[in-house]
Parts: structure tokens; C-alpha cells; sequence
């Protein structure tokens, strides 16, 4: 089953997320790292995520903005940049509606945002949403 | 203005034509002063100021035409007019040595009083008139310095206004970011609150005796209170910041959108009623939206306990401009209310009654505001408010 991988540093927000994925009947294997330099050690394979068959890669990342070391509109900058990533669908998590970074997020290829806490309800949603923009289906 | 006296020398080495002299002249009214030889003489201006110099031209030691020639030297007397006097046996030698030492006139003794008279008043008058000019300069000119200085320190004062005024926008603006930075990472263990409250009510009911239930949907809804006031905190700072653009936007579309995409503002809960049609106005998209459901929001919840909502909007267009009208049948606001209300953190209800952040009304006014509208209301009290928003139309 395709994994998701969650970019996310407030373990609370982990917690909620991972539960929420849960209630949502959404059964993909879930990966987390706490920040931004290692959501991109892990999307590039090297470092501690060299083994791909331990970590896979994502077909769906779940990413807050507010990162240490790299912010999440870069990492979504740079998923954006590498070719081999175009059919990666990028969630942004933010804490508020009027969050600057979300005309942002549109503008750099994100495919869909919600704001924290995440809910079953929300999630659903975004399966939803997501599987008639792609035209795929997601889980 | 009375004119100043001024000094007139009185140069001969007899005595007795000294006192003629004075004689003559003391009639003319100004200072009268003696030296009974060319030294005496240079001595004395020196140390004054002549209007005119009556010049002996024979004298022991130093001779009337030689102490003219010092006069002339000296930068500070050069300009001093002298009047030679002189004996009957003067020649054309003389008088040509005389006028090149620099003599005005030649008077030949004896005088003949009214001449006297008569020339050496041409003189006072001409250094009075000098005076004057001179004190004139010098009151301009003190008034110039004075200008200069006010000036100057007007200047200083602008500047230090200037700066004084840019700090004071780095101030707010730092004050502004830091608010907004902090009021974002406080939600983050809020969520936390919240989350794990509601996570204890789904799971751990059975073991919960009524009373730590309760606690825990205390906690719960106490931090959602906590998070919509941080949300309109934002909004409201947010907007303090932001700079949009305006463009026509069809309000009637976009009220009717608005009543639309919202549950809470349907039928049967509520029953809201455009009536008529809605102008194109000067406005922001968002910015409009906020407003509105603001307004709308609180029409709905200040009404009293059992009495369905219902709301009128209309449009009373004038010349570029149209103010649209919001009127409910809630509970009112008191005379005194009335501005305050658009206050920040104003709420004039008791906590329990209608729970609120007081930030709603200052969110919308501030909105308008940016949008180069206006805000206010009309109310009686117990029947009901008519908001209005007034906006620039194209």
C-alpha cells in the first residue's frame, strides 16, 4: 500500500493527525519527520532515509508550513522542482484561514490545504477533492 | 520718530573761534565738540563718529590740511565730511591742496552765520539719514538672523519629527508581526487542549462520572472560545496590515453567495431577505465577505431567547456611492452603545448572554474603513437594528 508522509514538528498535531487518518478509514502506512531539511533527506533518499524499501516514496505528502531549519513552502518548492515527483499530491496543514503562505501554497503547486486540527471529516474531504482532481484513485 | 543726535567737530587752535563757532551752532541741537589742534582732532575721531568736521586750515603743529589728509587715511574716518575754514589770504595753492586732502567746502572766515548754518545742516541731515539707514540694516538684518534661526530650528524640529515618526512605524510594525507570530503559535497547544479533551469525551466516557464530563466540555469549549479570539485577533491585525486593491464587485452576488455557501444563514433558522437588487460596489472581494458575515453573523445571534432570526438587506444608491442596509428585529442597542460598539474588545452583554470576542464590529469597521467606506447604525432598543455600510460605487 502507498505510503503517506507527514512533514510535521508539533508531536500533538502527529497524534491528532494520525488518529484522524484513522476515524477516516484512510489505512496507508503514515511516515513522519519533524522538519523540513529532513522531509527533503527523505524525499531524496540519502542520509538516515537511504532505504527505500524502508521508506518509500510517498504518494501523498501531508505538510505544515511552519517548519524548523526549512520552511514547508520550500519543501513544497522543491517537490515542485524534481521532475520525477509530478504526480506527488502535496496537503499543506496550516493553523489559520488567513495563513499569508496559502495564496503561496496555490501559486508553488500545492493541491489542496486544510486547517488544523485535522478531522475525519476533513480528510475525507480531501480524498474526495483530490481523487476528482486527479482522476485517480487515491488510497 | 526723533531723529538722533549726532557729533559735530569743532577744530581751531584760537579759543575764541571755538566759541564763535559754538555759538553759531548751538542752535542746530547736536553734539558740540571741541579740540584746539590737529592732534586733539585726530584723537577725538578716533574715538567718535562726525557727521561733519569744521576744520581750522592754520594751525600750529599739525597744520588743518595735514590733519585732513590723516583723516582720510584712516579707513574708519575716510568718509567724514570737513569744512575747511580759512583766512582771507587764501589761495588757489591752498585751496587745491585742501580739496585733494579732501574737503567738501570752504567757508572763509569771518563766518557769515545763516551759510554756517545752512551747510553744516546739509550734513546732519545727510548722517542722520545714514543713521537711519544703518539702524534700519541692522533691524532687517537682526529679523533676517532671527527668520534664519527659526527656520533652522523648524527644520531640526521636522526632522527629529520625521524620524521620531519612522521608529514609531518600526515599532508598530515589529509590534504587529510579533503579535501575529504569537497570536499563531498559541494555537498550536490550544489544538492541543481541545484535541485531547475531545479525544478523553469520545473514549473515555464510560469511565467519566457527569461532573468530569462536564469539566472536560468545559475545557473543550474554553479553548474554542481561546481560539476565536486569536482568529479574530488576526483577522482584525491582519487587515490593519494589508493593502488591497479595489475593484467592482457585484454585492449582490456576492451577499447572496455569502447567505448561500453558510448553513447557518438558511431557512428555517433564519430567515434573511435581499430585498430588491444589490449595487456593483468598490470593494475587496474578502475584505466585502468579512463584513458582511460579520454583520450578518451578528444579527442572527443578538436576538432574544426563542425569536427566529430575520433579516432585511437593501440598497439605497446615491450619487457614487450606496449604502446597504442590514435590519434584524434583535434585541437593539442602547443610545449610548451605539459607537462604542465598533470599539475593539467592546462587548456590552454579560458573558453568559451572547458569547462573543468584541472584535466582529472593529473588524468591520476597520474593513470598511480600508475599503474608503464607512459603518454605523441605527437602533431602538427591544425592536431591532438597521446597520448600514457605505461604499463607493463605479
Amino acid at each position: 500500500m502507498k505510503t503517506i508522509l507527514v512533514v510535521e514538528d508539533t508531536e500533538d498535531d502527529v497524534f491528532f493527525l494520525k488518529r484522524a487518518l484513522k476515524s477516516a478509514s484512510i489505512p496507508n502506512p503514515v511516515q513522519v519527520v519533524e522538519d523540513g531539511q529532513k522531509a527533503l533527506d527523505y524525499l531524496s533518499g540519502t542520509g538516515l532515509y537511504a532505504n527505500r524499501t524502508q521508506y518509500p516514496i510517498p504518494f501523498l505528502v501531508l505538510l505544515d508550513l511552519k517548519l524548523p531549519y526549512v520552511m514547508g513552502l520550500d519543501v513544497l518548492k522543491w517537490i515542485r522542482s524534481q521532475r520525477e515527483f509530478d504526480p506527488m499530491i502535496v496537503a499543506v496543514l496550516t493553523s489559520s484561514q488567513q495563513d499569508h503562505d496559502l495564496t503561496e501554497t496555490t501559486r508553488l503547486g500545492g493541491n489542496f490545504y486544510f486547517v488544523k486540527p485535522p478531522t475525519p471529516e476533513k480528510l475525507r474531504e480531501m480524498v474526495k477533492r483530490l481523487t476528482t482532481q486527479t482522476g485517480r484513485l487515491l488510497m | 520718530m526723533t531723529e538722533p543726535r549726532v557729533n559735530i567737530l569743532l577744530v581751531d587752535d584760537e579759543p575764541a573761534n571755538l566759541l564763535a563757532l559754538e555759538a553759531i551752532l548751538e542752535g542746530l541741537g547736536q553734539n558740540l565738540i571741541r579740540a584746539n589742534s590737529g592732534t586733539e582732532a585726530l584723537r577725538q575721531v578716533l574715538d567718535n563718529d562726525f557727521a561733519v568736521i569744521l576744520l581750522d586750515i592754520q594751525m600750529p603743529g599739525l597744520s588743518g590740511i595735514e590733519t585732513a589728509a590723516a583723516i582720510r587715511e584712516r579707513e574708519r574716518s575716510r568718509h567724514i565730511p570737513i569744512i575747511f575754514l580759512t583766512g582771507m589770504d587764501k589761495t588757489q595753492e591752498t585751496m587745491f591742496q585742501g580739496y585733494s586732502a579732501g574737503a567738501v567746502d570752504y567757508l572763509v572766515k569771518p563766518l557769515q552765520t545763516d551759510v554756517l548754518m545752512a551747510k553744516v545742516g546739509v550734513f546732519i541731515e545727510l548722517a542722520q539719514a545714514r543713521q537711519r539707514l544703518h539702524l534700519e540694516i541692522e533691524e532687517r538684518t537682526k529679523t533676517a538672523v532671527e527668520i534664519s534661526m527659526l527656520n533652522q530650528a523648524l527644520a531640526d524640529k521636522n526632522r527629529e519629527l520625521e524620524l521620531r515618526s519612522a521608529e514609531l512605524q518600526d515599532t508598530i510594525q515589529e509590534l504587529e508581526r510579533y503579535s501575529y507570530s504569537i497570536s499563531h503559535d498559541m494555537r498550536a497547544p490550544l489544538r492541543a487542549m481541545k484535541g485531547y479533551s475531545d479525544v478523553l469525551l469520545e473514549e473515555a466516557v464510560g469511565n467519566l462520572s457527569e461532573e468530569h464530563r462536564g469539566y472536560l466540555e468545559r475545557i473543550s469549549s474554553a479553548s474554542m472560545r481561546l481560539d476565536r479570539l486569536i482568529e479574530d485577533v488576526l483577522s482584525y491585525s491582519l487587515l490593519s496590515r494589508s493593502k488591497f486593491k479595489l475593484k467592482a464587485v457585484d454585492a449582490d452576488a456576492l451577499i447572496r453567495e455569502i447567505i448561500d455557501q453558510y448553513p447557518g444563514f438558511q431557512q428555517p433558522q433564519v430567515d434573511i431577505r435581499i430585498e430588491g437588487k444589490l449595487p456593483v460596489v468598490w470593494a475587496n472581494e474578502a475584505t466585502l465577505t468579512q463584513c458582511i458575515s460579520n454583520l450578518l453573523g451578528n444579527a442572527i445571534k443578538f436576538v432574544p431567547k426563542g425569536t427566529t432570526p430575520r433579516i432585511r438587506l437593501r440598497a439605497d444608491p446615491q450619487d457614487k456611492e450606496a449604502t446597504i442596509w442590514i435590519e434584524d428585529n434583535g434585541i437593539g442597542i442602547a443610545p449610548n452603545d451605539r459607537e462604542r460598539i465598533f470599539g475593539i474588545f467592546v462587548k456590552v452583554h454579560a458573558v453568559d448572554s451572547y458569547a462573543g470576542t468584541g472584535i466582529g464590529l472593529s473588524i468591520v469597521r476597520r474593513a470598511a474603513e480600508k475599503m474608503g467606506g464607512q459603518v454605523g447604525v441605527e437602533s431602538v432598543l427591544g425592536e431591532g437594528s438597521r446597520f448600514w455600510i457605505k461604499l463607493k460605487t463605479p
